[in-house]
């Protein structure tokens, strides 16, 4: 949990891309890529990871509060689908990552955004289901922080895979 | 200038955070640099590892969570067919 406390800081304050990029220049970028791109694919990997580190986290959390009978077994039951639901999404944008290695095309983009959008939507269901189901504060505020932590998370690739 | 296997070891992502210093998050940024703005802010540049190896790493975070998930599936049915027989429901909260 002080992993997500820590990513929820981080990434809960204002993110402006760009203004504080180090400019870079490519020597030996593919044909037809172009500088943005290339650091575009870089900055959607690290995304992902940061994406996929709280993704593993949220199992053995949504574990501890069923098992202290914070949430009952249907939303329990739930919830884990609507992860898996999350961590295919996740592992299908990196998949397409890994298929295009330095570059990150429209095509890229597309499918990637695609993924993050589906990914958002399982933490908005997770979410919505979650403000009834969680028994107590101190429940709540663990899932709140797993839930921040994730939606926090995906901006970053969103912002990437939008376009912007 | 560098080369895409320089810039394969790092990204570099802009954060404005006021005066709040960033910690670091182990195993992804490199380094964190605080620059003074001319308005008196403060920008920080965060240098991310990324990378080829970061995906797989991804991929195998996704993966065992999945895998983690499947487990504790199977685990709460077998719990529910367990009160199901015992005439009981499980974990009512």
């Amino acid at each position: 949990m002080k992993k997500l406390l820590t990513l929820v800081l981080i990434l809960g304050m204002s993110i402006t891309w760009g203004s504080g990029c180090k400019k870079q220049n490519i020597l030996n970028a593919p044909p037809g890529v172009n500088v943005q791109q290339v650091a575009n694919w870089y900055q959607a990997t690290g995304a992902m990871l940061t994406v996929s580190e709280i993704a593993k986290e949220g199992p053995p959390v949504l574990l501890s509060l069923y098992q202290a009978k914070a949430i009952d077994t249907e939303y329990y039951v739930a919830a884990l689908k609507l992860m898996k639901d999350f961590d295919n999404g996740g592992l299908h944008a990196v998949t397409v990552l890994k298929a295009s290695p330095n570059n990150f095309s429209a095509s890229v983009k597309t499918q990637v955004y695609f993924d993050v959008q589906n990914m958002l939507t399982a933490v908005a269901d997770f979410n919505a289901q979650g403000g009834t189901h969680v028994k107590n504060p101190a429940a709540l505020q663990t899932f709140s922080e797993l839930v921040s932590s994730a939606k926090l998370a995906l901006t970053l690739t969103e912002q990437l895979s939008g376009g912007n | 200038m560098a080369n895409i296997a320089q810039i394969n070891q790092e990204v570099q992502l802009g954060l404005q955070v006021g005066s709040v210093l960033i910690p670091a998050i182990s195993g992804i940024i490199r380094d964190i640099k605080a620059n003074r703005q001319a308005d008196g802010s403060i920008e920080y540049v965060v240098a991310i590892s990324t990378g080829q190896a970061n995906l797989d790493k991804a991929a195998t975070n996704f993966t065992d969570s999945i895998l983690a998930i499947d487990a504790q599936l199977a685990d709460v049915k077998q719990l529910t067919n367990a009160a199901k027989v015992a005439g009981v429901l499980h974990n009512p909260a």
